[in-house]
């Protein structure tokens, strides 16, 4: 019977070839849209977990009232990181320093947002070898790697630093024209967030410099823990220590929160999200549309294998492989569609925008998922197949 | 003469001489609307098919022969009276048995309905909802009746690229494929040519003899009259004559031996012996009482009589001889007494109707009272 329906369900799909193709590119267009909002979505994510993901820690310390990283991390004392490597099982606390600036360079006509960080020279704080490697670089003053991954505006920097070995960039003051110049001697590959275009990387005294914030107010604190101890002991007991002066997080925790903080409390989850939904609507009209218009076009021969004595599985069957045939034959084509624009999206704006494979195959279950309610609803129209209307 | 169909509220699922019957129909009413607005379209219809015949069904447009049609294709819902299609009572089935009713009854349609996406053989095919031996199966048969129909070299042809002739062929072989012993055809010559016409319905005659099925046709078109074994009128709703051909033809040939009917032409025969009704009758059983008041005509089809004339046995009638004439025309009362010699079969002229066909045709009033008059 599933044979006989798939094939019945093959050639009236095939049957009209135009309103095929009109149907498929509806659907398409649906699936393409969804495919770009769940791209979009994870770019952001993506993007703004970069440096959380690329900290060198177990244990992440910051301020109490810090939320995320999409803002200046408000400061605390580095005393408590301090106090934070007395723990058994801590095998390093480092601080590590956080700031947003503008800065601009004599080919810039404005000046751009960029993340300045600022890491001690007396260990690792981010795992990044291009960072690692150049930790002697940015000892000396004034001296700052660049994300070569940085948005367009940041190209001309970047092309200078892998001519010349350096480049110059300035960080302005209203009404006090140029404050400060930075050589950039350095580049490192990170990414841009969706609100910031480009990180620059120096030491901690070199950020202390340009920030004009005193070393002992740090950002975060960031905590390795000795081979054999337990993440998640050492996080309770150092938020123990530090009480209700800090919060603690593990890694994994603070990558979490992140990603939540874009999730729940920012639009722009939201606004992905309802994207994805209208998405996921305007397939299910276009669905809906063509198997009306398959279901009208042979109705008569519905009603036939009803007089034929075809029982209403069989219509459910048909019906389903027809909406399946028509999100398959949509699919394929929109995900590769999907990959050429992310290309071209991710070349311009220089975000994380990738075809992941479970998101291919969560857009596939939610287009399937389409296929099935537009299949549902449409076998209703299949009521009116009356064999009494057969007879003459 | 009156065949399964009669005003009896007692039909059963066997036809008279004994045979199963795919279709027995009983009282059967039919309303169209509901409410104020009900409209009845079928009036006590009383029908018994038998296997192998193909029987057609006639009359003018809007007598109901379509709606009985359907209902026997168990694809309306049955109201009123008693309806047994394949031996099953419709009455009893639930949805689920009514539509696996329909898989063993073969339907024909007037626009052929094919699917117009499917070849010749795949729409063949369409009818087999079995596994897959079955479905091999059903493709050979297919292929086989595709051949018989001339369409050998049409089996991957779609509808589109056939002809209307052809079309219908393929709708008859789908509708025979599965071998069904009821196939409904719904004026499925109406838009072929002589010669389609002639193929369709000899088709449907061959499979009829071949395999025992029953086929009705609801049809106007006359050509096909001199293929039917029966066939069946309907006016406003209600079967007005059912005449088995054959029979009505032997009917007519023994009248026509008899000297008092010699001189009818055809048209007054027939229609004597359409009004005539089995009758059969078993050893020693009295047919007629001297001295009764005479209200049926007797023709013997099959078997021999005594005739007893104040009790001395003065004759014996058999094979195409009559007998109870005389009451209905003289005094009224029966001038003999009759006991069937052995079993056998009579058919049955109402004294109404004997009547009636005196009355309207002087010619044969004429020479049944000369008859009796030189007697």
């Amino acid at each position: 019977m599933l044979q006989r329906s798939f094939f019945l369900a093959y050639r009236q799909l095939t049957q009209r070839v135009s309103k095929l193709v009109a149907a498929i590119l509806g659907v398409g267009v649906s699936i393409i849209l969804m495919f770009m909002q769940t791209g979009f979505e994870n770019a952001l994510y993506d993007s703004a977990l970069n440096v959380p993901e690329a900290l060198n820690a177990d244990i992440i310390i910051s301020a109490k009232d810090f939320s995320t990283l999409s803002y200046v991390p408000p400061w605390f004392s580095r005393d408590l990181v301090k106090e934070s490597s007395g723990i058994d099982g801590v095998e390093s606390a480092l601080p590590f320093y956080a700031f947003n600036l503008q800065i601009k360079n004599s080919l810039m006509t404005t000046a751009k947002p960029i993340w300045l960080y600022g890491l001690p020279l007396s260990g690792v704080t981010l795992n990044n070898p291009d960072v690692i490697r150049q930790m002697d670089v940015i000892a000396y003053p004034n001296s700052v790697l660049l994300d070569q991954a940085s948005r367009k505006d940041f190209s001309p920097i970047v092309q200078d630093v892998l001519t010349n070995g350096r480049s110059e960039v300035v960080i302005p003051v209203a009404g006090q024209g140029v404050q400060n110049t930075l050589s950039v001697r350095g580049l490192f590959t990170l990414g841009p967030t969706f609100s910031v275009d480009a990180s620059l990387i120096t030491s901690d005294v070199n950020f202390s410099q340009i920030t004009s914030q005193p070393l002992d107010r740090v950002s975060f604190g960031l905590v390795r823990i000795s081979p054999g101890y337990n993440v998640a002991e050492i996080k309770n007991k150092l938020q123990e220590l530090l009480g209700s002066r800090a919060k603690v997080y593990s890694k994994s925790d603070f990558i979490l929160s992140e990603r939540l903080y874009y999730q729940k409390h920012t639009p722009i989850g939201y606004i992905f999200r309802i994207g994805l939904i209208v998405g996921i609507v305007v397939g299910i009209v276009f669905i809906l549309q063509a198997l009306h218009g398959i279901i009208s076009d042979n109705m008569t021969e519905y009603a036939v294998l009803r007089a034929m004595g075809y029982q209403q599985s069989f219509f459910w069957m048909l019906i389903g492989n027809i909406a399946a045939g028509f999100v398959i034959l949509a699919y394929i084509p929109s995900l590769i569609i999907t990959i050429f624009l992310y290309r071209i999206a991710a070349e311009s704006t220089q975000l994380p925008i990738n075809l992941k494979l479970h998101d291919a195959i969560l857009i596939l279950m939610l287009v399937v998922g389409m296929g099935a309610v537009s299949a549902a609803v449409s076998i209703r129209k299949l009521r009116k197949a009356n064999p009494v209307e057969l007879f003459s | 003469m009156k065949s399964g169909a009669s005003g009896s509220a007692e039909q059963l699922p066997i036809s008279q001489n004994g045979s199963y019957s795919p279709v027995v129909l009983n009282g059967l009413n039919y309303y169209f609307g509901s409410g104020e607005f009900r409209t009845q379209v079928l009036f006590n219809n009383c029908l018994n098919i038998e296997p192998g015949k193909l029987v057609v069904m006639t009359g003018p447009s809007g007598s109901g022969k379509t709606t009985l049609l359907t209902l026997l294709g168990a694809i309306r819902t049955l109201q009123e009276g008693e309806l047994q299609i394949l031996g099953r009572d419709v009455s009893t089935l639930s949805e689920g048995e009514i539509i696996d009713l329909r898989r063993e009854i073969g339907f024909i349609f007037q626009m052929h309905n094919l699917f117009s996406s499917l070849s010749a053989l795949e729409n063949v095919q369409m009818t087999c909802q079995g596994d897959a031996a079955e479905m091999e199966q059903n493709r050979s048969d297919g292929i086989a009746l595709l051949k018989r129909l001339g369409l050998e070299k049409r089996l991957n042809y779609r509808p589109s690229e056939l002809s209307g002739g052809q079309r219908q062929r393929v709708a008859v072989a789908r509708a025979l494929v599965g071998r069904p012993k009821l196939i409904l055809a719904d004026e499925p010559t109406a838009a072929l040519d002589k010669v389609s016409c002639l193929e369709v319905i000899n088709m449907l005659k061959e499979w009829a003899n071949e395999y025992g099925s029953a086929v009705v046709v609801v049809t106007h078109d006359n050509r096909i009259l001199d293929s039917a074994d029966r066939i069946v009128k309907m006016v406003d709703g209600a079967i007005v004559s059912d005449v088995v051909l054959q029979e009505a033809i032997q009917i007519c040939e023994f009248l026509r031996k008899l000297s008092i009917f010699s001189n009818l032409n055809n048209s007054e025969l027939s229609l004597i012996s359409e009004k005539m009704k089995k009758r059969p009758f078993v050893e020693g059983e009295v047919l007629l009482q001297q001295g009764d008041v005479g209200e049926e005509f007797f023709l013997i089809r099959d078997g021999e009589v005594d005739v007893f004339v104040d009790s001395s046995k003065t004759e014996i009638l058999s094979t195409g001889q009559c007998f109870g004439e005389r009451a209905l025309l003289g005094d009224g009362k029966r001038a003999a007494t009759i006991i069937a010699r052995k079993n056998g079969l009579a058919y049955v002229l109402s004294k109404e109707w004997f009547l009636h066909a005196v009355s309207t045709s002087p010619n044969f009033e004429m020479q049944i009272k000369n008859l009796y008059f030189n007697k």
